[in-house]
């Protein structure tokens, strides 16, 4: 699946929640989309879904436009936080109903093997539901599907630890038997990092990144040492963040760490440590001045 | 697709589900609305039939139904994939279904009303149902009271904080189009042509004239709901 976005722009009022975004997206894979909070993520989602029409710019799946389009629509599944597809009045096996009426690809049996996994009764009433439970239902309902793009949104946030692992597990299977894109939006990064292809990061609505996670996390750098000789290490290098201890301390680098790099801090006397995803993300975005 | 509309498996307003509910409350009411008669009739001269006050609600329940699966219908539809064109034709497929059911039953429930009065020997309000102009004119007013109904589901979803103001609008709506006197149970005013500003002798205009309103809010409906974004609970 090709996802081509074009120009993206999208006001609410005064204020700009996506500003000119272009991106392509290509192949199956799975894609983090990471962002601070407010900074347009789920309005691209749910625009690249077809949940909403952009103020200006396009989505182009496989060369179509997304909005009002049921052949591209339908091979989309976007379920946002803890799932948004059913009515709170309606038991858990009315939402599987609904989904196999509506859903082409729906495979009821893996739904049932979910919701089973993630101990969610099927005759519950969805308002008696807990926080986590309903993320177990949303990642049922989204898995499910078998659309060809699936994008979870903060959907498994209400889960505890193991219940994540257990989605993390069930996702991975889903996707090395069946390959398609995945993209998901969280902020526990860290726990998603492992399984990431492609990062996406977006900030006050613009892309800020898009690439190979491997890219991406060898492109920054925690340099520690003397304060001075990090001081005059960094001249001239990008310097996203700086934590100090005494005479000691840390500049984040970011951008080409080679091996000219690497000798040149190790003559120095500097020890270089490569930041993880979180760290990198953080710093990137954190507001300047903070 | 559209067929699965009709089934209990798979949707949520199943017209078999409306069918079955209709005739077991049409049961019901007719039972009460000749037994109660029946009653009175032992003390004094009956002028007024039951059966009306049955169409009147029957009439409400059209117009809440129409507005609750559209307020339900659009974002479970683009959350599953679906176009909002698709929710639509749905919407209005449901509607025929429901306004033609219900037309049909409130039409036979008069019938039998009369066939009771006249068999009970009640002179006062025993006047011959004419079978084609009343499910007509019922056809016409459950439709106005469906789209009307779903216009006020549309904004309701579109904006919680403004959509209430499509509640006096729509009751207009009904008011203006006479099906409020129907719907207040002086039905007989309504199809005996004491409409707001039409006589008998005017009835085509007039029901001309609800087709225009049922398509022109029809396509209200449409333009509220066309590029609606499904809100986050």
């Amino acid at each position: 699946m090709n996802i081509e976005i074009r120009n993206l722009h999208q006001r609410f009022g005064d204020a700009v929640a996506l500003n000119d975004l272009s991106l392509s997206i290509e192949g199956a894979k799975i894609i983090g989309l990471l962002g601070r909070n407010g900074s347009g993520k789920s309005t691209l989602l749910n625009i690249i879904a077809g949940f909403r029409k952009p103020t200006s710019g396009e989505v182009l799946i496989d060369g179509e436009p997304v909005f009002e389009n049921g052949r591209i629509t339908e091979r989309l599944a976007l379920i946002r936080e803890v799932g948004d597809t059913v009515e709170d009045s309606e038991k858990v096996e009315e939402a599987l109903r609904y989904a196999a009426y509506l859903r082409p690809n729906w495979n009821g049996e893996r739904a049932r093997y979910l919701l089973d996994r993630f101990e969610v009764s099927l005759k519950s009433k969805i308002s008696s539901l807990s926080r986590g439970r309903r993320s177990a239902l949303g990642i049922a309902l989204g898995l499910a599907a078998q659309a060809d793009l699936t994008i979870l949104d903060e959907t498994y946030l209400g889960l505890d630890a193991p219940s994540r692992y257990l989605f993390y597990d069930e996702l991975l299977q889903d996707y090395m038997n069946q390959p398609r894109t995945f993209i998901l939006s969280s902020h526990l990064i860290e726990e998603i990092a492992r399984f990431l292809e492609d990062i996406v990061i977006i900030d006050h609505g613009t892309l800020m990144f898009h690439g190979n996670t491997e890219q991406f996390v060898s492109q920054g750098a925690a340099v520690t040492g003397n304060a001075a000789d990090v001081d005059r290490f960094v001249q001239g290098k990008k310097v996203i963040g700086e934590l100090q201890l005494g005479r000691t301390k840390s500049a984040m680098v970011y951008g080409e760490i080679n091996s000219g790099f690497l000798e040149q801090a190790n003559t120095d006397g500097l020890d270089v440590e490569s930041l993880g995803v979180q760290d990198l993300f953080v710093y990137l975005t954190q507001p300047k001045g903070e | 697709m559209q067929l699965a509309l009709i089934t209990r498996e798979k949707w949520r307003l199943p017209l078999s589900d409306q069918a079955l509910l209709g005739v077991i409350a049409a049961a019901c009411c007719a039972v009460a609305a000749s037994v109660v008669p029946f009653i009175i009739g032992q003390f004094t001269e009956v002028t007024i039939g039951a059966w009306q006050f049955v169409a009147a609600a029957t009439l409400w329940y059209v117009a809440s139904s129409g507005g609750w699966l559209m307020y339900t219908l659009i974002p479970l539809y683009i959350t599953h994939g679906q176009t909002r064109r698709g929710a639509f034709r749905v919407w209005m497929i449901t509607g025929g279904g429901m306004v033609t059911l219900t037309a049909a039953i409130i039409t036979l429930g008069f019938l039998v009303e009369r066939w009771l009065y006249q068999a009970q020997g009640f002179t006062g309000y025993a006047e011959p149902v004419v079978v084609p102009d009343l499910f007509l004119s019922f056809l016409l007013a459950f439709a106005v009271f469906w789209v009307v109904g779903g216009s006020i589901g549309g904004a309701l979803y579109r904006s919680p904080r403004f959509g209430w103001i499509s509640i006096p609008i729509g009751l207009g709506i009904i008011a203006l189009t006479g099906s409020f006197e129907q719907a207040s149970a002086r039905f007989v005013g309504f199809w005996g042509g004491t409409t707001p500003f039409l006589e008998i002798e005017t009835m085509w205009i007039y029901r001309l004239l609800l087709v225009i309103v049922v398509c022109s809010v029809g396509w209200v409906v449409w333009m509220m709901i066309r590029h609606l974004a499904v809100r986050n609970r």
